[in-house]
């Protein structure tokens, strides 16, 4: 209905219908409409002006393409703001306005109710990667899997890989997906008849082969217990005795041994001590320590660290903390503290899965880029912030359990028997190999004794173990007639000569690559319970529903308010909430963009891994935290709470924050305007390129992440700005040629102001007050801009390579007239913004949630949800409970 | 697509046909080009792009036609320079997209806008020729990368994941394993057309449950499922031959993630194996450019930012020395392409070779005046064509026209609005 009557109002092009020849001019419109556009719209958006890329006589009226349907929603926004017809213009009075846009209103409404009737408000979907792999994780117990890196990438729409549109199938994803399946398959099968043996190993750093290499060049030093440096018990090396040169010109293996196994014979390093370090990671030192884990599954690992200041000899009072890197191969555990002479035992218990090349590795966090630590092999000389580590101790793998749950989830308490005593003809299980041995370590797998599962009876136990694990795959009950299909496959494994292992597993992998699996699937209308349970935890786990969600799903629990909000409350606590705090705001936001571009080395050398962590976590600590503590939606704007680690507070400026944990800072807002979304590192990452800032992006980046107003795309044939980094021009300059032409200014003056307001963070979120340059005389101070790698003389001693540009100017003007000259003027103006900016997040969390659009057709509801929720500026967890009690969310 | 040859519905086909099918069983219900069967032989098409672009300036020369002056990147090619054409002002239109490189996306494909709203990619040239001639072949065709990204996108508008490593790349093509792996690997197609059968079944129930347009969503299960099935047979009729032997030792991997020239050496050094074997007609090639400091000497910044040099002299200088490695790569290839021969003819003379980028202006992310060089396949070449730098020719042209002389009954492509590149002529 709708679509005829629009086109009979606006019988122009229709797809494929020649354009030219017909213009909303010559076309039969009756009544206000026609006479509306006639008089206050043609003249601009005609097919001869075509102002803003519009032209209305040539516009496709086919509201089944979603692009023009968004089209005529925005057409409807701009006159019902009053911003079209434009100021300058003859306004037309309010009453003439209203039909119209009624009219167009009733439309675009009709239009989507229709197409709702037949299949709801979203799209049946498949499970994006991420989804995929904690659902892999979660239903067979596999913590430590990881499949993603298999998948090819999810697309994107709305901004979110959570609609069906962003989500593809092809052959190719199928035989993808089923590669992963296979590996999480494998990982959950235990293969042992007891358990592999827990390995228990204290590693001191100086007995292993990568910190006797350190020492022995002249990078490192061996400590007493008492923190001190024992020239006789541990003499330097030669290398690095000299005051300047080296002794005989040029570096050589040196102190009184001719290399490192005369050394080890003398017992020079018998005795387990610690290594004091001036390197850090990537300079050529891996720190590796002589153990790799061979059985994946949990893990604690133990680091003592303490931090020290290295003068020629002598062991001082660090200036700051220290911190360790903790990786297993290439993949960070997390970072430990090392504070100022206290050696410090810190313990991580992690889930590791073993990779061709996985030591554990410890080292000292590098604060800026790797040269500057660099002692050059000459310690003896060397006066700078140093790293000690005591020791390492590490035990596992680690189960509750034997069999392990996971392999529980596909046989329950069947027995595994040893190979040794399974009858002489029974079918051993194909495995792939089930452990790799990384070059180097001296641990081994441990006494194994390799076992089958078996079963007295194929059959009943087939059907018996599907019955429990079809419905957790599938996330609702499973009828007998769907178990017997499945298990019909074991049957007919089993009789071709395969294990029941084997069967049982084939069985389960057709399961999980088949629809019921792949796809969140939703009956139009009122959702069921289940398919509710499986709403909420995929947007509060990015995973599948545990026994008791689907426990309450049976139940009818989450059809009642109280039992839906008491589930969610739930799923908010659990640690796998993260996976949201962390999904949420980095889809939104496009913060999952970071590790796209690299800051320029030479403009930005405190970019360091470590760093690099915090800035990374840090949008998931606020955000939890926001959440958690009720805050009200404005302060993901502005607010004097920061969640932050010590090198985040010394990237910020923050004093006095010592450590690795992330904890609340209050800062005083009238000298510092850091906190919330809008300046923080990672966010000033994402809307850089790495080597430079552009306003336009972070500008067009606030209108449409914040206030929900994306620009329009730019002309297609406008050049952009090229980079300058040579420190001549600023981009300012560089831009207002660009805003004198007046087709550019009248979109740029929207979203160039809040991308001035942000100059003051540069690329990785520092404040600058000068852009730094390649070129250029003008040093900085550096003494204030890398506060926390002063020398305990408060000098800087460094070499640093870059140069002060242009001083940065954070003005502007908003596209109203209201003025601003700093960052902290702009977030007072955006504070007038707030119900735009919540309406905006309500948006965001609708499509995360719910996996649809926001259409026009739901605008009221969301309405409705911001009202519930506490009005213009709600508080972060009602809002949240408030999406999820909406009928947006309860329906398909 | 739009010439598709009516066929033997796959369903039909997988049931009748069993398992021990013989491959010219399998043949007969191919469709077969009318260029192949005139040939005795095969076209193909070989697709490079460095998705960091190329510094125009030192390739693009100032002078229009056959007598140019070399530029700094053409004179690493002047050995060739009778084999080589190159393109000045040829582009997709509308490619600004959702970031600076999301064109990468559509280099084959010239599907408008990369990544912005509403966006869907479209099927790319090769994979449109692999539609037709595909499975005349081991391999439809070939994906190779640096990075495990490619240009290949399938009809449904998908990516292709590409191969990074050579060996693996090199025992796919020409090592067949032992009995035994043999048996497991027929065993495990055998497995998997049962689950795929199997799934096909539970998508039907799944269907009845849903929504008018979850049903269109579901038809690309379905797709997937059947398309699937059709490779597993084709890949159990290929088991029973053996792979072609070649007088080449499997390459060794590169283990250094940041040496871009070595991992595209290693990768350009299978292509005409691969061609001359018959294994595949169509490659494409994913050099992309890393975030680190590639080993080639006197660079010290890395290859991105390189790229982003914003007119600084030290890194156009060191950003030149990168992309000479990379030209000098091309070199060896298109070297390598012209001593190998089949019948009378030289492997170059049946291959067109694409050389390029998606970027015009990396600095920018410009997508005009794309580098594009092209090579071999029975064209006249030796020209720097000049075309309107303002108003582009689009790239798609060039993909019609190689299409047709590939043999192709393929009229217009993506955004072409002619048939031919005007100026560049066949033999």
């Amino acid at each position: 209905m709708s679509w005829k009557k629009v086109s009979a109002i606006f019988p122009l092009c229709v797809i494929g219908v020649s354009v030219a020849a017909r213009s909303l001019l010559a076309a039969e419109i009756s009544g206000d409409v026609k006479v509306f556009l006639e008089k206050h719209c043609l003249e601009c958006h005609g097919a001869e002006s075509k102002q803003g890329g519009l032209d209305l006589s040539a516009s496709s009226v086919d509201l089944s393409d979603r692009a023009t349907y968004l089209r005529w929603v925005r057409i409807h926004d701009r006159m019902q703001s009053g911003e079209m017809p434009p100021k300058d213009s003859q306004r037309p009075e309010a009453e003439e306005i209203k039909p119209v846009l009624e009219w167009l209103s009733q439309t675009l409404n009709a239009d989507e109710l229709q197409r709702r009737e037949k299949n709801g408000r979203s799209v049946v979907r498949r499970m994006n990667r991420a989804e995929f792999e904690n659902t892999l994780r979660d239903l067979l117990d596999v913590p430590w899997i990881e499949v993603q890196e298999l998948l090819p990438e999810d697309g994107r729409a709305d901004g979110y890989t959570k609609t069906a549109a962003a989500l593809d199938i092809s052959p190719v994803l199928l035989a993808k997906y089923g590669e992963a399946i296979d590996k999480a398959l494998n990982a959950a099968v235990a293969k042992w008849s007891v358990p592999p043996e827990v390995e228990r190993h204290t590693l001191y750093a100086n007995q292993q082969y990568d910190y006797k290499v350190l020492m022995s060049g002249g990078d490192a030093i061996m400590l007493t217990p008492e923190m001190k440096y024992d020239e006789s018990r541990f003499p330097m090396p030669s290398a690095s005795n000299a005051d300047g040169n080296y002794p005989e010109g040029k570096w050589q293996f040196g102190g009184k041994y001719k290399g490192l196994g005369e050394a080890e014979k003398d017992g020079v390093f018998k005795e387990g001590l610690t290594v004091g370090m001036t390197r850090t990671f990537g300079e050529s030192f891996g720190g590796r320590f002589n153990f790799a884990p061979v059985h994946p599954g949990r893990y604690q690992i133990g680091v003592s660290a303490w931090s020290y200041w290295w003068d020629q000899g002598e062991v001082k009072p660090s200036p700051r903390s220290g911190s360790v890197g903790v990786y297993c191969g290439s993949r960070l555990l997390g970072f430990v503290d090392a504070p100022s002479l206290k050696p410090t035992y810190s313990e991580l218990n992690v889930e590791i899965e073993p990779t061709e090349e996985n030591h554990l590795r410890a080292a000292g966090t590098s604060f800026l880029d790797a040269h500057v630590y660099f002692s050059q092999g000459q310690i003896k000389a060397y006066s700078g912030a140093g790293v000690a580590i005591d020791k390492l101790v590490v035990t596992g793998p680690l189960y509750d359990e034997w069999p392990p749950t996971s392999h529980r989830r596909l046989f329950g308490n069947l027995p595994i028997v040893p190979f040794e005593k399974l009858p002489p003809n029974a079918p051993q299980p194909a495995r792939p190999t089930t452990f790799r041995q990384a070059r180097g370590a001296f641990n081994g797998p441990g006494r194994l004794v390799p076992g089958a599962t078996v079963s007295d009876d194929p059959a009943g136990d087939a059907r018996r173990l599907l019955a429990t694990f079809l419905p957790r795959a599938f996330r609702r009950p499973v009828t007998d007639v769907e178990v017997q299909r499945y298990a019909a496959i074991a049957d007919a494994r089993g009789k071709e000569g395969a294990s029941f292992e084997d069967a049982l597993l084939e069985s389960c992998r057709t399961a999980l690559l088949s629809p019921d699996f792949l796809f969140l699937n939703e009956p139009i209308g009122t959702l069921d319970g289940y398919a509710l349970a499986s709403r909420l935890s995929y947007l509060l786990w990015n995973s599948c529903p545990d026994d008791a969600l689907l426990a309450a799903a049976m139940t009818g629990t989450l059809n009642d308010p109280n039992g839906l909000r008491g589930a969610a409350e739930r799923l908010l606590g659990d640690p796998k909430a993260d996976r949201f705090y962390q999904d949420f705001p980095d889809q939104w936001l496009d913060l999952r963009d970071f590790d796209l571009t690299s800051p320029d080395k030479q403009l930005y050398p405190e970019f360091q891994p470590y760093l690099e962590d915090a800035m990374r976590c840090e949008p998931r600590e606020f955000f939890k935290f926001a959440v958690r503590n009720r805050l009200p939606a404005s302060q993901l704007l502005s607010t004097p709470i920061n969640i932050v680690s010590q090198r985040l507070a010394e990237h910020y400026g923050i004093p006095g924050v010592e450590g690795t944990r992330f904890r609340r800072v209050d800062v005083d807002q009238t000298t510092n305007t850091r906190g919330g979304f809008l300046t923080m590192a990672a966010v000033c990452k994402v809307t850089a390129n790495g080597t430079t800032t552009s306003p336009v992006k972070r500008g067009a980046w606030v209108m449409k992440k914040i206030l929900g107003q994306p620009p329009q795309a730019p002309p297609p044939d406008v050049a952009a700005i090229e980079p300058d980094v040579k420190g001549a021009t600023t981009i300012r300059e560089q831009l207002a040629r660009h805003r004198e032409d007046t087709s550019c200014a009248g979109c740029h003056a929207h979203f160039d102001p809040p991308g001035f307001a942000l100059e003051s963070y540069d690329v990785i979120g520092g404040w600058r007050e000068f852009y730094r340059a390649t070129e250029g005389k003008k040093t900085p101070d550096f003494a204030r801009i890398f506060r926390s790698y002063l020398t305990p003389e408060e000098e800087f001693k460094n070499h640093v390579n870059f140069s002060d540009g242009q001083p940065v100017d954070a003005g502007g003007e908003l596209v109203d007239g209201r003025k601003f000259t700093v960052l902290r003027e702009y977030q007072a103006l955006l504070n007038s913004e707030t119900p735009v900016f919540s309406r905006n997040l309500t948006n965001q969390l609708v499509v995360y949630a719910t996996g649809a659009p926001v259409s026009f057709t739901d605008r009221p509801a969301v309405e409705e949800i911001l009202k519930r929720a506490g009005g213009t500026n709600p508080n972060l967890n009602e809002l949240l409970h408030q999406v999820i009690q909406s009928p947006l969310f309860l329906s398909k | 697509m739009r010439h598709r040859t009516p066929r033997t519905p796959r369903r039909n086909f997988l049931r009748a046909s069993g398992v021990g099918l013989a491959l010219p069983l399998l043949n007969a219900f191919l469709p077969r080009s009318a260029a192949a069967i005139e040939e005795s032989i095969p076209q193909r098409l070989v697709c490079i792009c460095t998705s960091l672009g190329l510094h125009t300036p030192f390739l693009f020369p100032e002078q229009a036609g056959r007598d140019y002056e070399p530029t700094p990147y053409l004179k690493l090619l002047e050995e060739h320079r009778g084999e080589l054409t190159v393109f000045n002002g040829i582009s997709h239109p509308d490619q600004s997209g959702s970031d600076g490189h999301s064109s990468g996306m559509t280099w084959l494909t010239a599907a408008r806008h990369p990544g912005l709203p509403g966006f869907r990619n479209t099927v790319s040239i090769d994979q449109w020729i692999a539609g037709r001639i595909g499975l005349e072949t081991r391999f439809p065709s070939l994906q190779l990368s640096t990075d495990g990204s490619s240009q290949s996108i399938s009809t449904s508008g998908i990516m292709i994941p590409g191969e990074q490593s050579p060996s693996k790349m090199f025992a796919k093509l020409f090592l067949d394993g032992s009995a035994d792996e043999q048996q497991s690997q027929m065993q495990k197609l055998r497995e998997g057309r049962s689950i795929m059968d199997t799934v096909f079944d539970e998508a039907k129930q799944f269907e009845r449950r849903v929504g008018k347009e979850d049903k269109l969503k579901l038809a690309e299960y379905y797709q997937s499922v059947r398309e699937m099935e059709q490779r597993l047979v084709t890949a159990e009729a290929w088991i029973h031959k053996p792979k072609p032997q070649v007088d080449v030792q499997q390459p060794q991997d590169i283990k250094e993630r940041n040496d871009l020239i070595g991992q595209m050496q290693l990768l350009f050094e299978l292509i005409p194996l691969a061609l001359q074997t018959d294994s595949t007609r169509l490659i494409t090639v994913m050099v992309q450019g890393r975030n680190d400091v590639p080993p080639v000497p006197g660079v010290t910044i890395d290859h991105h930012n390189l790229s982003h040099h914003g007119q600084d002299a030290e890194k156009i200088r060191q950003l030149r020395l990168i992309e000479e490695a990379q030209i000098q790569s091309l070199e060896k290839l298109i070297a390598d392409m012209k001593r190998k021969t089949e019948g009378d003819r030289r492997l170059l003379d049946n291959t067109a070779m694409v050389f390029g980028s998606n970027l015009g202006n990396a600095n920018a992310h410009d997508t005009k005046n794309l580098p594009v060089l092209l090579a071999g396949g029975r064209f006249r070449h030796g020209q720097h064509l000049m075309l309107d730098r303002e108003n582009n020719t689009p790239l798609s042209n060039l993909f019609v026209q190689i299409a047709q002389q590939m043999g192709q009954p393929l009229e217009s492509f993506g955004s072409s609005t002619s048939a031919s590149v005007d100026g560049l002529a066949t033999i």
